[in-house]
């Protein structure tokens, strides 16, 4: 009884049956949030599609995603999607967060949700790294080798925490098991997780603020 | 405070869906992505990192790693995250101030980015 009550209080903060008529403007929001939700939608999807046929590997990473890319049945135009919704992402995401400012929006009691927002554009940052790590190219393989040399200079955790990351990415491949499946799997579900708490706050919080 | 309907936010949510996804579809017919350089070729010379990354490559090029690849990035996200108390300890004009000095490096250096992908290609 309790949790189905937590439940509808949780969907009801989500969705409620009324908002503040100034929440339904276009220009207080740009709608930005919404959106970089929507190409977080979007990817899910797309990348469920794309698990099909990738797989990681030195070798494997970079033919599956040629395969992809000119033989599958529409592959390309799903790969294609991936990455544009990915690119449209980041940039949604940013320009949330100038917006958020614009409107003194991470002022008390907001303060908490600005640090979830401020992790979420964090993960949209990693989960667009890895992405591109997992294309396996020459260029894939210059950028893990860079990142785990980065890594690794960190004191005590660094080459431990480089290799839970990104396994042990070849200089002329990123495409890894370990970035995989923290691509499709751990960031992701981070990602999709602080998203539902983000929304859920912003209507606990009181909702947008005019311009 | 009045309130309206969550219709009428429906209705917007969904337009701006339709828009969204005309757009993203359009961009995904009219562009391919790379597949970038085949990791069994000649290796190819000079690497640019994906834009968005490009601040961090630049930084790379002129700084030692620990400093544009870790404490760079890590105060821009430590000022990032305080915002809210800069404002609160310091001043709103602080925060926007601190909130203004690291977007426009950004975008500096995103700019700088884009010269020297230039230059290599």
């Amino acid at each position: 009884m309790t949790e189905r009550k937590t439940n509808n209080s949780f969907l009801n903060h989500l969705r409620p049956r009324s908002v503040p008529r100034r929440a339904i403007s276009i220009l207080y929001t740009f709608c930005l949030g919404g959106l970089s939700f929507l190409a977080f939608i979007v990817l899910g999807f797309t990348g469920i599609l794309l698990m099909f046929r990738y797989q990681p590997g030195e070798q494997n990473g970079f033919n599956s995603i040629v395969e992809l890319a000119s033989v599958v049945p529409y592959g390309s135009f799903f790969r294609n999607l991936h990455y544009w919704a990915g690119q449209l992402m980041v940039v949604s995401v940013s320009l949330h967060m100038v917006r958020v400012v614009w409107t003194r929006s991470y002022k008390p009691p907001k303060q908490l949700n600005w640090v979830v927002g401020v992790g979420l554009l964090l993960l949209t940052l990693i989960l667009d790294f890895t992405g591109y790590l997992l294309r396996g190219s020459q260029e894939s393989g210059a950028a893990a080798t860079v990142a785990v040399h980065i890594l690794n200079n960190l004191p005590g955790i660094g080459p431990s925490l480089a290799y839970i990351l990104f396994g042990n990415p070849s200089p002329v491949s990123g495409s890894t098991l370990n970035v995989y499946v923290w691509h499709c799997v751990g960031f992701a579900f981070a990602a999709l997780s602080l998203q539902g708490y983000h929304f859920w706050r912003v209507r606990r919080d009181g909702g947008v603020r005019p311009l | 405070m009045e309130r309206v309907s969550s219709k009428n936010l429906f209705i917007k949510e969904v337009i701006a869906t339709l828009i969204f996804l005309t757009c993203i579809i359009l961009l995904s017919l009219l562009w391919q992505a790379g597949v970038g350089a085949n990791p069994n070729t000649q290796l190819v010379e000079k690497v640019a990192a994906p834009w968005i990354f490009g601040p961090v490559q630049v930084l790379l090029i002129y700084l030692p790693a620990w400093i544009a690849g870790l404490i760079i990035p890590g105060m821009i996200i430590l000022t990032l995250s305080c915002l809210p108390w800069v404002s609160k300890l310091l001043g709103e004009k602080v925060a926007r101030l601190a909130f203004t000095f690291v977007i426009i490096s950004i975008l500096f250096l995103l700019l700088w980015f884009s010269g020297l992908e230039y230059w290599w290609a």
